[in-house]
């Protein structure tokens, strides 16, 4: 073990050599400020070298379990409520699950970003909220009382968007559930399985995974850093440019030919069908892309800066890039902020690709990273 | 001096008793066994013996234990292939006479042992236990598919589409369940290593499976040099072109060069896949989904073996004496292996999946959670490697020598043109291997010998040969060209 650990850190000093010998100056610790954006240690104001191994330590301590840790929370919370709901099916019952929900939903957002390791491997994005639900699916399970909530079949009557469908979709939500006992166990069982899965993904975040994850140094291919950029960065495409946005409005990929706009397609439908509007999507959205800007910040669970891929650009003397990056989000921001619909224009559409093209194109070979999205020559 | 008394006493009792006509010479009318004589009516043994031997009760003569020198070495018992040395009570390995492996030698022999630390490496390839997580769903998939195309292609007619089978067209070729999903064996055929994207093999292939489907119409023909019909074979019936071509057997032997053996030695087992130059390494985390299929590099192997055809946990099955349950390479593989082991010492249906098993095992004990914590015995892994290319191309080398052997003692020309037919699929596919002992130029060289034309080396060279007129002079000399890259397989009984 220990050895092992000589030969992480070892390998760890190798990589930051390697970095360091691409950067201007010659100097590689500490580093001497010229303006604002400082590494800068979260706790007793000591500066903390800009390294990858303080970089995945900092994701996974300030970033991935802590998002863990809160969906774990509140899928505890909506859980108390659920089991309060069935106790006492009434509006205020209901109105304190909607309330849960909506927080689990935040929740979720955050950690559904890290779609690698563990939570690729509890299969978390696939079993929680692939959406638009399939209502039929849905009845049929309930009526059936038999469901699985991890397998591929049961895919689109699942997570989040099963209970979208199911607090928001129907006409009196109150009755509908104290008239059918089915309904209401499938309701408990599902969140059941959510909370289960929750609990699943602390757990294996902070055992072994996390030192491995840590001394997974480098940035070639298989190590931390590589399996973080490439697989948050697929996340981005397929769930937050695609399903969130492209899909609704008809376009599945910037090359790609042009489907059929479906705006039933957008995230929480049928509680933005009631409320009338996309607000409830877009917040979705924001959270998303928050945490995304909170990974590339380095954000901590208390709101410091801490060391990520912002530092390892400035120290690369990269600060236009870094500049770059940083009004993408907030042109992000900026586009969720002055809608209320999804569809409509392609502006917020256009705002998300952009980051793509900024994170392929300009942050990966800055930082050597290798696109792992190589054709593989599979079965 | 023996004396048995019991019989004259009978007859003088019975003298007595029953009042024969007795005489006073009690050795007469006695008939006795040889070595015996008969004295004043005394039975006595008169034989005998050589010095060391004394007489037995009945009168044979056996060694005398007295004369036996006790043996020093009676506590000592050898294991088998061991005989004991007389002097020293040692035992001394029995070396067997005039067995060299040759051409066949082992690099995993001369590598010696592999030292995995605490891994226990499995007795059979353990892919859902040892070695998990692995798969090889793909290439079983291709294998059953196969499997079921071959089952047609002595369909009277064949109203199977084969053409189509071969691409999986709307992927809903197959009625078997193993081979239906989202695989075709054309895909991979279009891949060859050395063929670099030219798809004229493939289109070839997709050429002579429409060219038995449309010969398989005159089923009531009779086969004869010049007209397209059936051939029988023992109490097979089978469908050859005019010129005496079994369709059915080039297309089935000739897939095992670009699809099962091209995908395992120039494909899967290749430095950039199995081998250290993967660039996902053999990681967990580099590996697209390491939870279903191991490591990239991993992956690879799994593939490689799935292109073998042989059951994972039984094969070479002794008890089997059919195929040892392996399907396709795996198959023939095994049928030559004892005339390898007879005459080179080396069982190659066993080394092949030794070297599989441990190779699996070097990439399970050496692999990491990500790049910098991998740690492959490469130079064992390259031996393992090296064994498979090896032996798996012996193996085809062995058919093609069985079916030219056969062809060459045929009586009937109808067994003749089967035989002749698999021989050439036989030494077709042998070209599928850029590091092979064969190159593609003498695998057409020897094709030569048997008519192929010199002007076209494609599957399509094949329609100009008419078998019936294939001469065992030509099919002689085929082997002997062969023998060039296998030597001493001439002389093997295959």
């Amino acid at each position: 073990m220990v050895r092992a650990f000589l030969k992480f850190g070892l390998l760890s000093l190798l990589a930051v050599s390697i970095i360091v010998a691409s950067c201007t100056k010659e100097d590689p610790v500490p580093m001497e400020p010229d303006d604002d954006d400082l590494p800068v240690d979260t706790t007793d104001n000591e500066v903390v070298e800009v390294n990858i191994l303080n970089l995945l330590t900092n994701q996974v301590n300030e970033l991935i379990i802590p998002t863990c840790e809160n969906y774990q929370v509140k899928m505890n919370d909506l859980l108390s409520e659920v089991e309060g709901f069935v106790d006492n099916t009434d509006g205020t019952g209901l109105a304190s699950v909607k309330s849960a929900y909506l927080e689990a939903y935040l929740a979720y957002q955050a950690v559904a970003v890290h779609d690698y390791y563990a939570t690729a491997n509890v299969n978390l994005v696939n079993t929680t909220n692939l959406y638009p639900v399939d209502v039929n699916l849905l009845n049929e399970l309930i009526e059936n009382g038999s469901y699985n909530f991890n397998t591929t079949a049961q895919q689109r009557a699942n997570g989040f968007p099963a209970l979208d469908y199911m607090l928001y979709g129907v006409d009196d939500v109150v009755s509908t559930f104290s008239n059918d006992s089915k309904r209401v166990q499938f309701l408990l069982e599902l969140v059941n399985a959510m909370k289960d899965k929750a609990d699943s993904l602390v757990d294996r975040w902070t055992g072994n995974l996390k030192e491995n994850f840590i001394n997974n140094g480098g940035v070639e291919l298989g190590s931390s850093v590589s399996v973080q950029l490439n697989n948050i960065l697929i996340y981005y495409e397929d769930h937050i440019r695609g399903n969130k946005v492209g899909l609704p409005i008809g376009l599945s990929g910037p090359n790609d030919t042009p489907i059929d706009p479906d705006p039933t397609k957008i995230e929480a439908y049928y509680q933005a069908l009631q409320e009338g509007n996309n607000n409830i999507s877009l917040t979705l959205l924001r959270a998303a892309i928050e945490e995304m800007e909170d990974i590339y910040l380095g954000t901590t669970s208390s709101g410091e800066d801490g060391i990520s891929y912002e530092d390892l650009l400035l120290d690369k003397g990269q600060e236009s890039l870094d500049t770059d990056i940083k009004a993408q989000f907030q042109a992000i921001y900026d586009q969720i902020n002055s809608r209320s619909s999804i569809s409509g224009d392609e502006n917020l559409y256009n705002s998300i690709q952009a980051l793509v093209t900024l994170y392929k194109s300009d942050l990966f070979p800055v930082l050597n990273v290798q696109d792992a999205d190589g054709s593989n020559d599979g079965d | 001096m023996l004396i048995k008394n019991i019989r004259v006493s009978f007859l003088l009792v019975s003298c007595a008793l029953f009042a024969f006509s007795c005489n006073n010479d009690p050795c007469e009318d006695i008939t006795l066994p040889a070595g015996w004589t008969c004295e004043d009516g005394n039975i006595v043994c008169k034989t005998t013996c050589n010095t060391g031997e004394v007489l037995s009760i009945d009168c044979n003569c056996i060694t005398d234990a007295s004369t036996i020198t006790p043996d020093p070495c009676v506590d000592v018992t050898c294991p088998a292939g061991f005989v004991k040395e007389a002097e020293t009570c040692d035992c001394v390995e029995i070396m067997p006479v005039d067995v060299n492996a040759g051409f066949l030698a082992s690099s995993l022999d001369v590598f010696g042992s592999v030292d995995l630390g605490s891994f226990a490496i499995p007795s059979f390839f353990d892919i859902e236990g040892v070695f998990a997580p692995g798969a090889y769903n793909g290439q079983i998939r291709r294998i059953a598919q196969l499997t079921e195309i071959v089952s047609h292609t002595r369909d009277e007619p064949i109203t199977f589409d084969i053409p189509a089978a071969l691409i999986n067209e709307n992927r809903d070729q197959f009625m078997t369940e193993a081979a239906m999903g989202n695989s075709d064996i054309r895909t991979k055929i279009d891949e060859l290593n050395f063929d670099a994207g030219n798809t004229s093999v493939a289109d070839a292939f997709q050429e002579l499976a429409a060219k038995l489907v449309e010969t398989s119409v005159n089923f009531n023909e009779t086969a004869s040099n010049g007209t397209a019909g059936m051939i029988t074979t023992g109490s097979k019936r089978r469908h050859v072109s005019a010129n005496g071509l079994e369709y059915a057997q080039i297309l089935e032997k000739g897939l095992y060069g670009p699809l099962l053996y091209d995908q395992m030695v120039d494909d899967y087992l290749r430095p950039s896949q199995a081998g250290p130059d993967n660039p996902s390494g053999n990681n967990e985390s580099a590996s697209g989904d390491y939870a279903s299929i191991g490591t990239d590099r991993q992956h690879r192997w799994d593939e490689a073996f799935g292109y073998l055809g042989a059951n994972a946990m039984t094969y070479p099955n002794p008890d089997n004496t059919s195929t040892g349950d392996g399907q396709f390479m795996a198959n023939y593989i095994f049928d030559f292996s004892d005339e390898t082991e007879e005459a080179y010492g080396i069982n190659l249906s066993q080394r092949i999946m030794d070297a599989y098993v441990l190779g699996r095992a070097i990439l399970k004990a050496g692999e990491g959670f990500g790049p910098s914590d991998e740690n492959v015995n490469e130079a064992a892994l390259e031996a393992a490697r090296q064994d498979i290319k090896l032996y798996v191309e012996a193996g085809l080398a062995a058919a093609a020598f069985h079916y030219l052997n056969l062809a060459i003692t045929d009586v009937t020309d109808d067994d003749k043109l089967h035989h002749l037919s698999e021989a050439y699929g036989f030494i077709y596919s042998l070209a599928f291997n850029s590091e092979g002992r064969m190159t593609e130029a003498e695998a057409y060289s020897v094709l030569e010998e048997i008519g192929w034309p010199a002007d076209n080396h494609t599957l399509s060279g094949i329609y100009e040969i008419n078998l019936w007129e294939v001469t065992d002079a030509q099919m002689d000399a085929a082997r002997v060209k062969l023998d060039g890259s296998f030597p001493g397989f001439i002389n093997v009984p295959f």
